[in-house]
């Protein structure tokens, strides 16, 4: 299953089960400027890292159908070809469930679209 | 509406209902008009949006309504600030939700900026989702 949305050289890849949310993400970035590629799972992220130019970074929901975050994140870390690919998570969830996973950035829902354009910044 | 008697109560639901027509009509003057230009809004897609950043949605056609209907529930006001609550029901144009009946809970915030009332805050969480085939979708975690 190949990911959604897939641009030749994309700066962000977006990893979100939910259609809406993944669709204003990518609009609200594109309108910023950035080149946004999509998946709504971990197992079609990973698909589209390995066949496709790899993004400056990735922002991973957690609960996901298919292949969860911290899944994708286990699986992301074992294969050096993407692992050190920056992974910022999103997640309306607090500690007692974001500890279990090694992230770069852990940004919460409802997710502040200056503060996330920032962040994009520093790696885009 | 369950509210207290007052005029300012009155206003508001008023208000709370031009703010959807205005957004159902694409009426960015009036919407420019009620809204505080320190608004923010925790929409349903859950991004933190201020009001430039709305505008520029609704500019760029991101933003499109075939229908929307809003239920004002409840209308609380204490001086210069006043609480709504609500349920906004909607079909959008555009979108991944194009189509579907979306049913949305929200809470508005309104306080009084030289006299006049402005939006000054919004959550508004999707409860459900409903396909044009009839079929319901639960609401997203």
């Amino acid at each position: 299953m190949s990911a959604t949305h897939q641009p030749e050289e994309p700066c962000v890849l977006i990893v979100e089960d939910d259609d809406g949310a993944r669709e204003a993400l990518s609009d609200c970035l594109e309108m910023e400027g950035f080149s946004v590629a999509s998946a709504r799972n971990g197992r079609e992220a990973l698909d589209y890292l390995h066949n496709s130019v790899a993004p400056k970074v990735i922002l991973l929901d957690l609960f996901m159908p298919v292949m969860t975050g911290w899944e994708f994140r286990a699986a992301q870390k074992q294969d050096a070809a993407i692992a050190d690919i920056p992974v910022v998570v999103v997640t309306a969830f607090g500690a007692a469930v974001t500890k279990q996973i090694d992230a770069t950035l852990i940004l919460h829902k409802p997710l502040d679209l200056d503060r996330l354009l920032t962040v994009i910044r520093d790696y885009c | 509406m369950d509210t207290s008697d007052g005029q300012a109560e009155l206003e508001i639901e008023k208000l709370e209902l031009q703010e959807a027509v205005a957004a159902l009509q694409h009426d960015l003057d009036a919407v420019e008009r009620l809204w505080s230009d320190k608004l923010v809004v925790s929409s349903p897609a859950n991004l933190l949006l201020s009001k430039a950043q709305l505008l520029g949605f609704f500019r760029a056609g991101l933003i499109r309504l075939k229908s929307f209907e809003r239920r004002v529930q409840r209308v609380v006001v204490d001086r210069e600030m006043a609480v709504t609550t609500g349920s906004d029901t909607f079909v959008s144009l555009i979108g991944a939700d194009a189509g579907k009946t979306i049913f949305c809970s929200y809470m508005n915030c309104w306080s009084r900026e030289n006299g006049a009332w402005k939006l000054l805050g919004r959550h508004a969480a999707i409860v459900g989702k409903m396909k044009a085939d009839g079929t319901f979708e639960a609401a997203s975690d």
